[in-house]
């Protein structure tokens, strides 16, 4: 083994990411999921507000499940169903979070229509409480929160989550916890 | 995705990432520096401290005191020393750690209190900037025991201290500097001053200015504070030596971005009997860290709205913002008037229980009114003409708002604490507060602002369409909406049809920051040259009444003389004066003098005032609070584009909550502003428009003369900012039955100092 490879470990791997398949070449095993996501497949819409799982910025769903993707080692999604924010399945609640102004600079947009998919898949009819405690994890300093509850609403209206399999149906069911944080094999 | 890209999301042809050898000292000398193992790992491209800066080292929005690297001392934890350039964020963070320096640690200074008689930290000194503002007697005479009590005086003091507030972005501060060939340096980052950044970056560089390019980029956080530019330099030093392009994003735990400093104000409110205020003495202290950067601002703000909406005889305001090896400070939304009105509103609420009157009486008897001057002696409502503060329909309209039900629950996330540490249904209890707050349009340190636009109008075949050139950089404020309806409101041509962009090079525009009045400057200097357009463009019509084409205005869908005789619908007026293929083009420029010279020239007063009323739940053991509400009405001036307006107002509450529960520079990462589980309901339940529609006021000479701008643009997103924080805490004190205040207070009330609770029960 060389110097350099001590020095700088470098895999390959494959990433399904949005339903497409990318063999990534050289990748360092330090990098995460949302490092390759971001500068090596060029997708902006995981954003990358502070690398450490503060902020929320970078959610994205793996196996169905969302996650931080900064804390998420890139070696450890490979061959896992990832879906950005970019994916269609967003697409109903992206237009509600821009109908309801609910990220006036945009920002946290694209992780604010995961958040909002992953509730109304969970939880068919979250009341006020519920939607607060799902978007808690996500940081950001210009909407306001009336917004977000708003833009829930509208993304609830144009069918997101409709047909959803995770979680009780109908209900404020109190199900907590929106950032999953995986990296590995799991229970379900 | 065609929006405009985050710098964060902007990547070139072989691009380096910087890294940051930052002082891990408050205070150290720097005695010397080994880079040798930082060149070896392998990736790196280039290892560069200040002696490497062709230019001159140091920057500074007032006082030229910061170094882009520190050379020979560092004053801060997390000040750079050195840059990094190499291929990988990793590699060139594992650089940085191994550039060796060695230091020299010195005692540090943190306490702003002992700062003035501190050894200097700094060769410009430790006092960053004093101010005193005084008329009448001395309140300290009429505060004397003695007299006071033989004239039924009573004396209220009070002492309130504020942590210093980070109030970063979700977004990142990150800069790219791209090296162009005989073109120089481009640098693209998130800033609304390209022309000031430019010749910074310029100086730090040694280059002639038309060799740097500084591109705006999409803004993250709707706000015009911004990383200080050292971070440009730095990036663009990197990219020069290197000849690739270099990205550089600033860490989560390091300081970027100056922040709200640390703040002591002390107060003594005289008042009589009758409730009338005699006199205020303030006393404000300032931590403006280790560099001056805008604190000075904040400084002469805060003195100046020191007393609040108040008719006050006898004042003395002393200020003084000090140097510390704290984190540089600076300017953040609400500026220096969030510090003093949770101060002025506590004194009145205190002033009030101690004539036996209540603080909403005590109040209104004592409102602004016309004559009646600020500390600095300068008269906020302008002529005598202008109406009284409008803050008894403010306040009627936060009264009227339907109180949210009590007791919470059953959900137990709708309790104080929510879920994890929950508040206990038997401690709850409910507290409402009312304070009055006032923003100010005019800084006396306010330097002059001046913004230019070019407006070119066309026919289309879906009918008149603009295209708006200027510098306003839109930070998700809505500063375009209000462009756009700006020309909508000139000529007529719908927001969907108006195109708002930023030329090639905007540094090159001939324009200041702009950052504190963004949409008055630029929207006025749009507005200009929208109406450059429609006198040009319907000069022909004017010819035909006799008039010039500069009285000619669009109503409703009308073109109408000043005089109402001639009204041609709109439709019609460009079929006949715009044909397909003309292209009319209007120039506009807007110039905003240093503030002093503004006062009182304007029809409308350079102050807005507002009321807001807060609803808050608290445990009383556990010191858990949930606003559950915040309501608030407030004088806006002329509204352009109300949904923007609503909901800044609305996020300013949001942000006044954590001023005062919740944030705080010690916090790890610097977020500490209120999740959706602790923002409350924000009812925003009037922006009253008290500016008249823009008067085109017709001169000796025929001509019509300069109309205040858009009719008087005011401050609309900083006034919940300032007084949500002093209703909450007026609520949070009627919850736990301390309605005299008056007591020491450190703010935040953060649940992990929860002890405030016991101080003030």
């Amino acid at each position: 083994m060389s110097e350099s490879a001590v020095e700088w470990p470098a895999v390959g791997l494959t990433l399904r990411v949005d339903g497409h398949e990318y063999p990534v070449p050289q990748v360092w095993i330090g990098d995460s999921l949302l490092a390759v996501l971001r500068e090596r497949l060029d997708l902006d819409e995981p954003r990358d507000g502070c690398s450490i799982g503060e902020c929320g910025s970078c959610l994205v769903t793996l196996d169905g499940r969302p996650a931080a993707a900064c804390l998420v080692p890139a070696v450890a999604a490979a061959d896992r169903d990832v879906r950005t924010p970019q994916d269609a399945a967003f697409e109903a609640a992206r237009e509600a979070v821009v109908a309801a102004n609910a990220s006036p600079c945009g920002f946290c947009a694209p992780a604010l229509t995961v958040a909002i998919t992953d509730l109304l898949r969970r939880n068919a009819d979250p009341g006020p409480a519920a939607i607060r405690e799902a978007l808690a994890g996500l940081v950001c300093r210009c909407a306001e929160s009336g917004r977000w509850i708003e833009a829930v609403a509208r993304a609830k209206e144009a069918g997101v989550g409709d047909g959803g399999t995770r979680g009780p149906a109908g209900g404020d069911s109190g199900e907590m916890a929106v950032l999953v944080i995986e990296a590995g094999e799991t229970e379900s | 995705m065609t929006e405009p890209k985050f710098p964060a999301d902007l990547r070139a042809e072989g691009m380096l990432w910087m890294g940051v050898r930052r002082s891990p000292h408050a205070s150290a000398a720097i005695r010397g520096l080994d880079m040798r193992a930082a060149r070896a790992v392998p990736g790196v491209h280039a290892v560069l401290s200040a002696a490497d800066l062709p230019g001159y080292n140091f920057h500074g929005p007032r006082s030229i005191d910061q170094p882009v690297l520190a050379a020979d001392v560092a004053r801060y934890i997390g000040e750079p020393v050195a840059v990094v350039a190499a291929e990988h964020p990793a590699l060139a963070r594992r650089a940085a750690e191994r550039v060796r320096v060695i230091w020299d640690p010195l005692r540090p200074l943190h306490d702003p209190d002992q700062a003035s008689t501190a050894p200097p930290i700094h060769p410009d000194g430790n006092v960053l900037h004093t101010t005193t503002l005084a008329f009448g007697a001395d309140p300290a005479t009429l505060a004397d025991p003695a007299s006071a009590e033989s004239a039924g005086r009573k004396v209220v003091r009070g002492e309130y201290v504020f942590d210093g507030l980070d109030a970063r972005p979700a977004a990142p501060a990150v800069v790219i500097a791209v090296p162009n060939g005989e073109r120089g340096i481009e640098i693209y980052v998130a800033t609304v001053s390209p022309r000031g950044d430019r010749e910074v970056v310029a100086q730090c560089l040694g280059l002639p200015v038309e060799k740097v390019h500084v591109i705006p980029t999409r803004v993250g956080g709707a706000d015009t504070h911004r990383e200080d530019v050292g971070l440009q330099v730095q990036a663009a030093l990197l990219a020069l030596a290197t000849g690739r392009p270099v990205k550089a994003v600033v860490p989560r735990d390091a300081p970027a971005h100056p922040g709200r400093p640390a703040a002591s104000l002390r107060y003594r409110h005289v008042v009589g009997e009758d409730g009338a205020l005699v006199a205020v003495e303030a006393d404000i202290l300032l931590d403006g860290g280790a560099y001056a950067s805008t604190t000075i601002d904040i400084l002469e703000e805060a003195c100046r709205l020191a007393v609040g909406p108040y008719r006050v005889p006898n004042v003395r305001v002393t200020g003084r913002v000090v140097r510390t090896n704290n984190p540089p400070a600076g300017r953040v939304r609400g500026g220096g008037g969030a510090l003093t009105c949770a101060a002025y509103e506590a004194q009145m609420d205190a002033a009030g229980s101690a004539v036996g009157l209540g603080g909403l009486e005590v109040r209104l008897r004592n409102l602004l009114r016309p004559g009646d001057l600020m500390p600095d002696a300068s008269d906020p409502l302008g002529k005598p003409a202008a109406a009284p503060v409008p803050i008894p329909d403010c306040l009627h309209e936060i009264l009227d708002t339907p109180m949210p039900s009590f007791p919470p629950g059953p959900d137990i996330r709708e309790y104080p604490g929510t879920v994890g540490r929950t508040g206990e249904l038997t401690r709850i209890r409910r507290g409402v507060g009312v304070a009055l707050g006032m923003a100010d349009l005019s800084n006396p340190t306010q330097l002059g602002e001046y913004a230019t636009a070019v407006v070119l109008v066309s026919m289309t075949p879906d009918g008149p369409a603009a295209t708006v050139a200027c510098s306003a950089v839109e930070t998700g404020s809505g500063l375009h909406d209000l462009i756009r309806t700006t020309v909508e409101r000139t000529l007529g041509v719908p927001p969907e049809r108006v195109a708002v962009r930023a030329p090639e090079d905007p540094g090159s525009l001939p324009s200041s920051t702009a950052v504190t009045h963004p949409a008055w400057v630029h929207g006025s200097a749009v507005e200009a040259a929208a109406k450059q357009v429609r006198a040009k463009l319907f000069r022909p019509l004017a010819e035909q009444i006799g008039i010039d084409g500069g009285l000619l205005k669009v109503i409703d869908g009308y073109l109408v003389s000043h005089d109402d005789v001639f009204h041609l619908p709109l439709d019609d007026a460009y079929r006949q004066c715009l044909p397909p293929g003309r292209v009319v083009r209007g120039d506009g420029e807007f110039r905003m003098l240093a503030m002093p010279a503004l006062t009182g020239t304007s029809d409308s007063a350079s102050v807005a005032v507002g009321a807001v009323r807060a609803v808050v739940d608290v445990d009383t053991e556990l010191g858990l609070v949930n606003v559950v509400q915040v309501a608030i009405a407030q004088d806006a001036g002329r509204v352009a584009v109300r949904d923007r307006a609503v909901h800044r107002v609305a996020s300013g509450a949001v942000a006044g909550v954590g001023f005062v529960l919740s944030e705080g520079s010690d916090l790890p990462f610097g977020w500490g502003e209120p999740s959706t589980m602790d923002a409350p309901e924000v009812v925003v339940a009037a922006l009253l428009e008290t500016a008249e529609d823009a008067k085109e006021e017709i001169g000796p000479d025929g001509l019509p003369v300069a109309a205040p701008p858009l009719g008087g643009m005011k401050p609309v997103g900083d006034l919940s900012v300032m007084a949500t924080p002093a209703a909450v805490l007026a609520a949070i004190r009627d919850a736990v039955g301390d309605p005299q205040g008056g007591s020491p207070l450190r703010l935040p009330l953060r649940p992990d100092r929860a002890w405030w609770v016991l101080e003030l029960r």
